[in-house]
């Protein structure tokens, strides 16, 4: 048994929607251990990205446990949360969200900077200059995101995802804007890097064929999550 | 350590590609530091002159003045003891050259003037000292005259011009004169003669107005040591002795109080700017949501996003300082050398490093107080905002409990106290920045108030039926508008300026009024009863004067109150009432009741009265005094005591016309005694000039003031320093309008998205443009309309208690001001959103599209 990285147990989650009470995430016991891809289908409004957001404590679950790193989210404020994504977590978004102000090795630099105190910013231009020629843009250090194609600008998302060795990668919709050739290669690159760095990935997709390269596929259908397939170890 | 330099630097870094967007934020915070330095910096400039020049402000070490009566020979010689001494008699009289004639504040000065300092004359003077300027040359005397009266008089140095009966040679025109700065306001322009000329040209040197002044120069003794032996030695004169700090505490004390007001005024253009900057982080922190969350999802706490805008915000400021510090540098180089000219003091170009501390402090803690609010918005925002799908730019409403909790209110609370300190460090009156403070914040309240007022009764109208009406006001009271942000940072800055606006034209219509309906054109001084006889001839034969009237006036010294000794300097009793009892007192009689007379107490004699003496007393005299009817009072006229009983207290109103007197004594005993007479004289409107040469024609000698030209004087003491003030109000507009340009531009891209639909549903270009000039011109209007009555309030209470004149509202430069609001508006309105008007739609349809 390979050790857990993140778990929940039971978990629920209820959203208000003006006067209307919403049961978005139905009594979910999930697990994921080091090293493992797992992808999550499903339609939309299925309650997928409210998963992630979950698992990433971007929200909190109603009931139920929710654990990263051996820590449960649930007694956590704000800060402590923030202190949790530096240490264990990397998101990469559909939508890339790269700091427009910032170069690509700056907004690498960016989660760095906020996940270790004491780094020497040599250190840290050193450690981002690598995690950018690991996606493949060495070259492309010093461009701003208006210069960047939508591939090269989720490389460098990926780049920052995986620059501080989070445990868990959260990857939501990686290649939802990206034409099929580029978001094969960015998902090729994705797994390499995971599976090079022992991090796990929660990955979640409309994209069937992208799902089937996961360690195990999982479906969310009207916020209840159940085991598609389960991949030999 | 370490770690909050890599904040800093990461903040720096994120400040980079948006620095530019900052400009109305940097714009305003180094307006409002400029204004609040170079104000400071002047007044201090001033300040230190006065402290030390006051010995040549004063002329002397020591002054020994006396009103009305010169000091008698023993002072004389006493003086003379103490070191070199001085003589000069301040009178009014009038020059003449041909047919042109000025009034003048004369001063005749000893041969000694001056004994400190320099007098410095305009270019063209002939050449000399000042004594050989003023003395006899080919036995002509010499004058010198302020540029006033020499434009009046069309005379040029070498000229010859006529004072009383004596033929001068005008010999330079005064540029600034030592003592300039203790003269205080004269009611004629300023001339300078030898005192020996004054007999000569058979001017009367005792009169009401007149003061005989010494100044000496102390050789072995010190200032206080001097003034004991004086008043020792003529324990019961009534010269009046002062040191130069003295002399010059009136003068600091109105530079100060002045100086405050104009600080505080300077202040506004901060708390304009202060909401610039405001909208501006708003708009910010809106704007980088997402680049927020990002970080919050990169495991940024809340206080790191605090600490990250907060080093923007605080780079920015300290960028807008330095820039303000440079304009307070130049403004105040600028205006010194001309305010110098201006009020006769030696200003060295300096600059005040407090002053600039000080303006610097405030413009930083203003910057973070103002930001402090979006700043926490920043704070709360959530990593979850990056799963949302769409999204804008404006923020979600906080709710306001949420200002109260105490990350939001004590900061707040300490900023605010930083901010009253650093105002206190500089305007140093607490009462006065203590009412600032509060109007302020009532102001901001009211306009805060009136928007939400105004959002709420427009969203309940009925649509109006003109379709482009219609949009335009859907635009201002849609969520998200900029309708509040614009109208109280624009209402704010406007409505000090109306403020000022109304506060000025209510003294010009106080002054005008007294003028055309209510003063005469000329009042007469001194007059004895030959020359009154004379007069009342010389006013029978010129048809252009209307009426002469005259009024007896007695000196005498109240020698007993209701049977007892009168008060003494010790007792506490007002001022005024109390210079009364020191020496003697103008007082005279009359039978009949002067016009406008309000008994508030007791009755007037009857016409005929001639029974024993009765006297009718001030309501001041009867307060300060704790005075009835039927009480006793004795004055000793002339030297003969005259007891007399009180039957009347009278309501005097100071800023009437007419001549007021504390006591007026009933006919009787009194007529007999020795006594002079005022007069005025009334003339057929537009014939002031041929009046007033005829009198000079016919009594050269005669001492009148010219009304017109005196209060024409007062107006232009109070234009000067309004517009002084204007000038300064002027910043807090500028501010408003950089506010409102700021305010409007951050709504661009959506009025560049509701162009764009109007366009695609079939509007026409003009059309959008056309309701997006109707919406800024509504908005100018309303802005206006609410400053107007926040600044009407302002200027009643201005009227009412503090300068006590008539309050009118300006309705036509209200109106005017009302119309350049709306068009400012709009003009900012169309140069900050021409291109979202102009947007074809394709054009954005494709930016959007990935």
């Amino acid at each position: 048994m390979t050790e857990t990285i993140a778990q929940t147990q039971a978990m629920n989650l209820h959203l208000r929607s003006g006067k209307e009470a919403l049961h978005i995430l139905k009594d979910i016991n999930f697990t994921i251990g080091r090293g493992e891809v797992v992808s999550i289908v499903g339609p939309s409004g299925s309650g997928k990205t409210s998963m992630l957001m979950v698992m990433g404590g971007l929200e909190r679950a109603s009931d139920g446990l929710v654990s990263v790193g051996g820590a449960a989210l649930g007694g956590m404020n704000e800060d402590d949360l923030a202190d949790m994504r530096r240490n264990n977590i990397g998101i990469l978004f559909q939508n890339f969200h790269l700091i427009p102000s910032m170069t690509a090795l700056e907004n690498v630099s960016l989660a760095l900077d906020i996940a270790f105190d004491d780094l020497p910013l040599s250190e840290i231009r050193a450690r981002a200059k690598a995690a950018l020629a690991e996606v493949g843009l060495a070259a492309r250090e010093d461009h701003l995101p208006s210069a960047l194609s939508g591939g090269e600008q989720q490389r460098v998302g990926l780049a920052r995802a995986i620059v501080t060795r989070p445990k868990l990668l959260l990857a939501d919709e990686p290649t939802g804007n990206l034409d099929q050739e580029t978001a094969k290669s960015a998902i090729d690159l994705l797994f390499n890097l995971a599976r090079a760095n022992g991090m796990a990935v929660l990955l979640i997709t409309h994209d069937n064929s992208l799902a089937q390269r996961a360690d195990r596929q999982m479906r969310m259908d009207r916020g209840e999550l159940s085991e598609l397939t389960a991949v030999p170890a | 350590m370490n770690r909050l330099i890599a904040w800093l630097r990461v903040a720096l870094i994120d400040l980079r590609g948006s620095a530019a967007r900052f400009t109305i934020l940097i714009a305003c915070l180094a307006l409002g530091v400029a204004a609040i330095g170079v104000v400071s910096s002047v007044r201090s400039a001033v300040e230190t002159a006065i402290a030390r020049d006051a010995r040549a402000i004063l002329g002397g070490d020591l002054e020994l003045r006396s009103q009305r009566t010169d000091i008698t020979p023993d002072v004389l010689s006493a003086l003379e003891k103490l070191g070199p001494v001085n003589r000069e008699v301040q009178l009014n009289s009038q020059a003449q050259k041909g047919d042109l004639s000025a009034f003048l504040s004369l001063r005749g000065v000893g041969d000694l003037y001056p004994l400190v300092g320099d007098v410095v004359l305009a270019p063209g003077a002939l050449p000399g000292s000042t004594a050989d300027l003023l003395g006899q040359q080919n036995g002509v005397w010499g004058i010198l005259l302020s540029p006033q009266a020499a434009l009046r008089l069309e005379a040029a140095p070498g000229d010859t011009v006529r004072v009383g009966t004596l033929e001068l040679q005008l010999r330079g025109i005064i540029d600034t004169l030592p003592d300039q700065a203790t003269l205080g306001f004269q009611l004629g322009a300023p001339a300078l003669v030898s005192d020996a000329t004054l007999p000569l040209a058979g001017l009367k040197q005792e009169g009401v107005l007149n003061q005989f002044q010494y100044k000496v120069l102390l050789e072995d003794t010190d200032f206080a040591s001097a003034e004991t032996a004086l008043e020792e030695q003529f324990p019961e004169s009534e010269f009046r002795i002062r040191s130069p700090r003295e002399a010059t505490a009136a003068i600091a004390r109105f530079i100060t109080i002045f100086g405050n007001f104009m600080l505080l005024v300077a202040l506004s253009s901060m708390v304009v700017g202060g909401l610039g900057a405001a909208n501006a982080v708003t708009a910010y922190v809106g704007e980088r949501q997402s680049a927020i969350a990002t970080m919050r999802s990169l495991g940024a706490s809340g206080n790191r996003i605090m600490v990250h805008f907060l080093t923007q915000i605080i780079f920015l400021s300290l960028l807008s300082i330095a820039i303000g510090l440079v304009a307070i540098a130049v403004g105040t180089f600028a205006i010194l050398p001309l305010l110098a000219g201006l009020i006769g003091l030696d200003l060295p170009a300096a600059l005040d490093l407090r002053s600039m501390a000080a303006a610097g402090g405030i413009g930083l803690v203003t910057a973070i107080i103002f930001a402090w609010l979006p700043l926490l918005h920043a704070r709360a925002i959530r990593p979850a905002l990056l799963f949302r799908a769409g999204g804008s730019s404006n923020l979600e409403r906080q709710d306001w409990r949420s200002w109260l909790t105490p990350i939001a209110s004590v900061p707040l609370l300490i900023g605010f106290a930083l901010l009253f300190a650093l105002t206190l460090s500089i305007a140093s009156d607490m009462r006065l920045v203590a009412i600032y403070f509060a109007g302020t914040v009532v102001a901001f309240l009211l306009l805060r108030l009136a928007a939400a007022l105004l959002g709420l009764i427009l969203s309940r109208v009925p649509p109006p039926p003109n379709r482009l009406l219609r949009m335009a006001l859907s635009a201002i009271v849609r969520p998200g508008a900029p309708t509040t942000t614009v109208l109280v940072s624009m209402g704010m800055g406007l409505s000090l300026l109306l403020l000022i606006v109304t506060t000025q034209s209510n003294i010009n219509n106080q002054i005008a009024t007294e003028v055309t309906t209510e003063a005469p054109a000329f009042v007469l001084l001194d007059l004895d009863k030959p020359n009154l006889a004379a007069l009342t001839d010389f006013v029978a034969a010129t048809p252009d004067i209307e009426a002469l009237t005259t009024i007896p006036m007695l000196r005498g010294t109240i020698t007993a109150l209701k049977g007892a000794p009168p008060p003494t300097s010790e007792d506490d009793i007002s001022r005024d009432v109390a210079d009364m009892f020191r020496g003697d007192t103008a007082l005279t009689w009359s039978a009949a009741m002067p016009a406008d007379t309000v008994i508030a107490e007791g009755e007037w004699w009857p016409e005929d009265y001639s029974g024993d003496p009765q006297a009718s007393l001030s309501t001041e005299m009867r307060d300060a005094l704790d005075l009835s009817i039927g009480d006793s009072i004795e004055i000793a006229i002339a030297g003969r005591p005259l007891a007399m009983t009180i039957a009347s207290f009278r309501l005097i109103d100071w800023r009437s016309p007419n001549f007021n007197f504390r006591i007026i004594v009933s006919p009787g005993l009194i007529e007999s005694a020795p006594q002079s007479y005022f007069g005025t004289i009334t003339v057929a409107e537009g014939t002031d000039g041929v009046v007033e040469a005829a009198l000079l024609g016919d009594f050269p000698q005669l001492n009148f003031v010219p009304v017109g030209d005196t209060l024409a004087r007062v107006r232009a003491v109070f234009d000067g320093l309004i517009n002084a003030i204007a000038l300064v109000s002027g910043t807090a507009v500028l501010a408003g309008i950089l506010v409102l340009a700021g305010a409007l531009s951050v709504g661009r891209q959506q009025r560049q998205a509701d162009a764009v639909v109007m366009k695609v549903l079939g509007a026409k270009r003009s059309d959008v443009i056309a309701a997006f000039l109707i919406e800024y011109a509504l908005l100018g209007a309303i802005a206006a309309v609410l400053a107007s009555g926040i600044a009407m309030l302002g200027a009643w209470a201005a009227a009412t208690w503090l300068l006590e004149i008539d309050f009118m509202v300006p309705v036509g430069q209200l109106g005017l001001v009302a119309l350049l609001v709306i068009v400012v508006t709009i003009v900012t309105g169309a140069a900050t959103t021409w291109s979202a008007m102009s947007t074809t739609p394709a054009a954005k349809l494709r930016m959007e599209t990935p």
